[in-house]
């Protein structure tokens, strides 16, 4: 097999972690397909000093959150706000409803979860990058670690931390919309 | 899902109940497959810049030298051997030397001929 299948078969088999970690860890569909090519073009060209002593994957990781940080300061430079996944076009919101809830309960949790991606994205760019990686990655506190070049205690520390501001944010979120329902109603 | 006149049990409750959906909400993964384009691994093996092949041209520059260094011996050896000089010790222990250095190379060239078969 020459070199070049190999890489176009790494490129399939790592896609879709790239597509969806760069997804939520920017919060935005612009740009994915751009963002996704330069991770693996970094790949690429990390390739020769790759000596298999950590996982392709756990390489990878490294890389997507590296230009997924450089995405942020982009914005930032731009002074752009970050885009909320709830003001694109729904994607997999409204495919993954479930079909034996009724219509409130699902436009309930299609508004919780809008409102979890929003306060994800307000969240510190390390916390929200452990959160992703190790509920929707699945990753071990030592895969993370040695994804972000970090000691797993502070691993540890940002994952309590970030759910918690979640925990706090969506808490806080749910006195207002309540109060403001009630002065509505008065 | 939370009150101000909520009990301490209650409100603990609560903030499980909201852990559980905040972690359920965080494992669920995005459906991306329509952002995926069906030849993106195509067309990112495509822009990868051809890597630049490696020499493989061996040379022999050893070899050529110790071939250099035989003659060279040979030709000392059978000048030596042809003058009077060797009826001296000096003499004697210098053809000696030089014998022995042939010998040595020779012997060398011979293993790394027999090795590179």
């Amino acid at each position: 097999m020459s070199p070049y299948l190999s890489f176009e078969q790494v490129v399939q088999d790592h896609q879709a972690m790239v597509f969806r970690t760069l997804y939520r860890l920017t919060g935005s569909r612009e740009h994915l397909e751009d963002l996704a090519q330069e991770v693996f073009l970094r790949l690429y060209r990390a390739l020769p000093n790759f000596r298999g002593e950590s996982l392709v994957s756990t390489y990878l990781y490294r890389i997507t959150v590296n230009v997924a940080q450089n995405e942020w300061k982009r914005r930032k430079r731009m002074d752009r706000p970050l885009v909320s996944i709830s003001e694109e076009e729904s994607g997999w919101e409204d495919r993954l409803q479930h079909p034996d809830r009724n219509a409130e309960q699902q436009m309930e949790e299609r508004e919780f979860r809008l409102r979890l991606e929003e306060n994800l994205q307000e969240l510190s760019g390390v916390e929200r990058t452990v959160l992703v990686l190790y509920h929707q990655e699945e990753r071990s506190y030592e895969q993370i670690a040695e994804a972000l070049g970090m000691p797993i205690g502070t691993i540890r520390t940002h994952l309590h931390r970030g759910r918690k501001k979640l925990r706090e944010r969506l808490q806080h979120d749910a006195v207002r919309e309540r109060r403001d329902s009630c002065s509505t109603i008065r | 899902m939370f009150d101000d006149s909520m009990n301490p049990e209650a409100e603990a409750q609560a903030a499980r109940e909201l852990d559980a959906r905040i972690v359920e909400q965080l494992e669920r993964l995005p459906d991306l497959s329509a952002a995926i384009p069906a030849d993106f691994a195509a067309r990112v093996a495509a822009k990868v810049p051809a890597r630049r092949p490696v020499s493989v041209r061996t040379t022999h520059y050893g070899r050529t030298l110790m071939m250099f260094g035989l003659v060279v011996l040979f030709v000392a050896l059978v000048v030596l051997a042809k003058h009077s000089f060797t009826t001296s010790p000096i003499g004697v222990a210098v053809e000696w030397t030089l014998c022995i250095q042939f010998l040595a190379f020779a012997v060398w060239m011979g293993v790394q001929h027999f090795r590179s078969n």
